[in-house]
């Protein structure tokens, strides 16, 4: 993994030689920043290619806080945190047997039956350790930017379905920005 | 939808409503904003007007949706207590998709209309786990969904 070389994100959020961490627990948190006018409906005005999310960790391994997500990982944006944007938590409120998120949804198009998948995977980023994604297949389909329009966007029960989870998720409507200046 | 000659009429027959006419009245004397914060049939004129103007580029599928919609609201005003009718907001979202939605107490409800397929209606209940996710299509019963999307 590349050395985080942004001075502005604490030392405790760096991935260094740390490994992600495959296992989710049920109470967990994900967090995402959102604008504050998107805040009562985050998941209706988004397309749903990897979304991103901070995971919070459990009990004795806690990865981060909910601030946390406001702060910028591109090298090339020159903001530092993102003050005019908000947070929209999630809980993890079930998993699989393997403590794995895996959520699968149906639709009949076209008298075929269309499976998708959504997960959530632990994805660090050199300055983010909790930096995880929703990843969704459809088939064997991994959903991209790139082919978006030509697999999920197809299906729009399946999309519906995919946000009406995505929301039961959310536990705090308004989750003020107070990160410390 | 209604031209301004029909909002007249439309007007004096809720207003004339046994159930719910003394409450119309009631909202048409104190209350004559522009906004849909006024539950009255102007107002649902106006933010379809608004709808129709903000987002040009709708599929024919989304106008023949949206003025069906719309008139049923227009509908059920008449028999529904006016307490009931919530101001709801809306957004064209990135996959082309209206939505109307409204954010209660009780939780959120959705009403997502697909530029060619469908119109989705989901509530997912707060503090509860109620979930709703019903697919209508273009002849399905817009009057029990529009009781729906008022009723929670």
């Amino acid at each position: 993994m590349v050395a985080c070389t942004l001075q502005y994100i604490p030392e405790i959020l760096h991935t260094n030689d740390r490994q992600p961490i495959e296992v989710f627990t049920v109470g967990e948190f994900m967090y995402r920043r959102c604008k504050p006018e998107y805040l009562d409906n985050p998941f209706g005005n988004i397309n749903l290619t990897e979304l991103s999310h901070n995971r919070s960790g459990f009990g004795d391994q806690i990865l981060s806080d909910e601030n946390d997500v406001l702060y910028s990982i591109k090298i090339y944006e020159e903001i530092e945190i993102y003050n005019d944007q908000q947070i929209s938590t999630l809980e993890i409120i079930s998993l699989n047997q393997e403590n794995k998120y895996c959520k699968i949804f149906e639709q009949m198009k076209d008298g075929n039956k269309i499976i998708a998948r959504m997960d959530i995977l632990h994805d660090p980023e050199p300055c983010m350790l909790p930096h995880c994604i929703f990843r969704i297949w459809v088939g064997d389909d991994k959903i991209t930017s790139d082919n978006y329009k030509v697999t999920l966007k197809k299906f729009n029960e399946i999309r519906n379905k995919i946000r009406e989870e995505l929301t039961s998720m959310i536990i705090k409507e308004r989750c003020q920005n107070n990160f410390p200046i | 939808m209604k031209n301004d000659f029909a909002h007249i009429i439309f007007k004096e027959e809720i207003l004339q409503s046994n159930a719910f006419g003394s409450q119309y009245r009631e909202y048409f004397g104190e209350n004559n904003g522009p906004t849909f914060n006024n539950p009255l049939s102007e107002d649902i004129n106006s933010i379809y007007n608004a709808i129709s103007l903000k987002y040009t580029g709708l599929s024919n599928f989304q106008k023949d949706v949206l003025n069906k919609l719309f008139n049923t609201f227009n509908e059920i005003i008449k028999r529904i207590d006016p307490n009931r009718l919530k101001s709801f907001e809306y957004f064209l979202n990135d996959d082309d998709e209206l939505l109307l939605y409204r954010n209660t107490k009780t939780g959120l409800v959705n009403l997502i209309v697909n530029p060619e397929e469908c119109v989705a209606y989901s509530y997912i209940g707060k503090g509860d786990d109620v979930r709703i996710l019903k697919f209508y299509e273009i002849d399905g019963d817009f009057e029990s969904l529009a009781y729906h999307f008022f009723s929670k």
